[in-house]
């Protein structure tokens, strides 16, 4: 995603990875792009605001989850019981 | 009988074999959809768990980074990946970039190559800072947008980031490739070469100024 200015801070010189993403895609459109300046499509805006979107989601939807740890030492001892009767049985 | 269920016990015992590989990260096995699963949120931000102590992360366990800003001073760029997914073990390492994409109408029948790229060029910034990328894997996950606007607008507990009516492409993290393309981009940066066009159809059709503004369009 595209960083503000404030955020780039003392790197303001740098590239941007999504201009780098434009220039692999077709390097004749970064530099309309430079010249024209950015033109933004309703379906990139609604992209964006998708990102934050989802991205917020699977932030808040990881913090409630919780991993049951008992499952695999379960599967561990089920394993050695089985292996155990197969072959000593 | 008695053979049949020498048999049956066997498969049982092969089966929680595999389970235990997969499941455990210890092993190396795991598997990318587990990785994603298991992570947890991160407390710290990626500069400071890359700058904290061994001591400080807990070891084996799979953290997850949303919206982080990474740079490659060496190579002259920043950016900000949707989420990464680290570990420690003895050392930092890399598991997932993962990366969102919303397309209008239809979904990739493969991962496209630019949006490989872009992942791959946050993975090499993170790979300069110290990061292991040996065994680092870059996950697209293509949603439409129709799809996903009705997922997030539904507020449940439905895991929108998964996007189950999506499609989810998983490549091996490629070092030595993203620095060869990325060598082909400074020539017009750094060297002074004249940037060119594309003209294919496919990639003029998606060019906002394909229709006005370039000569070359091919649409």
């Amino acid at each position: 995603m595209r960083l503000t200015e404030a955020e780039r801070g003392l790197h303001y010189r740098m590239r941007e990875v999504t201009d780098l993403r434009i220039q692999f895609l077709c390097e004749y459109r970064l530099q309309l792009k430079q010249e024209v300046g950015d033109i933004r499509t309703e379906a990139s805006v609604v992209g964006m605001n998708l990102h934050q979107h989802v991205s917020m989601l699977a932030v808040k939807q990881s913090q409630t989850k919780r991993t049951n740890r008992f499952i695999p030492l379960l599967i561990f001892i089920l394993t050695l019981i089985f292996g155990f009767l197969w072959i000593f049985r | 009988m008695n053979n049949l269920l020498g048999v049956i016990l066997m498969v049982v015992f092969i089966w929680g074999i595999l389970l235990i590989l997969i499941l455990e990260t210890h092993t190396g096995f795991v598997a990318t959809s587990m990785k994603m699963g298991r992570a947890i949120p991160s407390p710290w931000s990626l500069a400071e768990f890359i700058r904290l102590e061994p001591g400080k992360r807990k070891n084996y366990q799979y953290y997850s980074f949303s919206e982080e800003n990474v740079r490659s001073l060496g190579n002259r760029y920043v950016g900000r990946l949707d989420t990464a997914i680290l570990h420690w073990e003895q050392a930092l390492i890399l598991d997932l970039i993962i990366e969102y994409k919303f397309p209008v109408n239809h979904l990739p029948s493969k991962a496209r190559e630019e949006d490989v790229f872009q992942s791959g060029l946050y993975a090499l910034a993170l790979q300069e800072s110290g990061v292991s990328c040996s065994s680092a894997k870059i996950v697209t996950i293509y949603c439409l947008q129709d799809k996903a606007k009705e997922c997030v607008s539904q507020k449940t507990a439905k895991q929108c980031w998964r996007c189950n009516d999506g499609k989810t492409f998983t490549t091996r993290f490629r070092p030595e490739r993203v620095k060869k393309d990325l060598s082909k981009l400074d020539e017009v940066w750094y060297k002074g070469r004249k940037a060119r066009p594309v003209q294919k159809p496919s990639i003029c059709r998606a060019c906002p100024y394909s229709k006005n503004r370039c000569n070359y369009s091919a649409i």
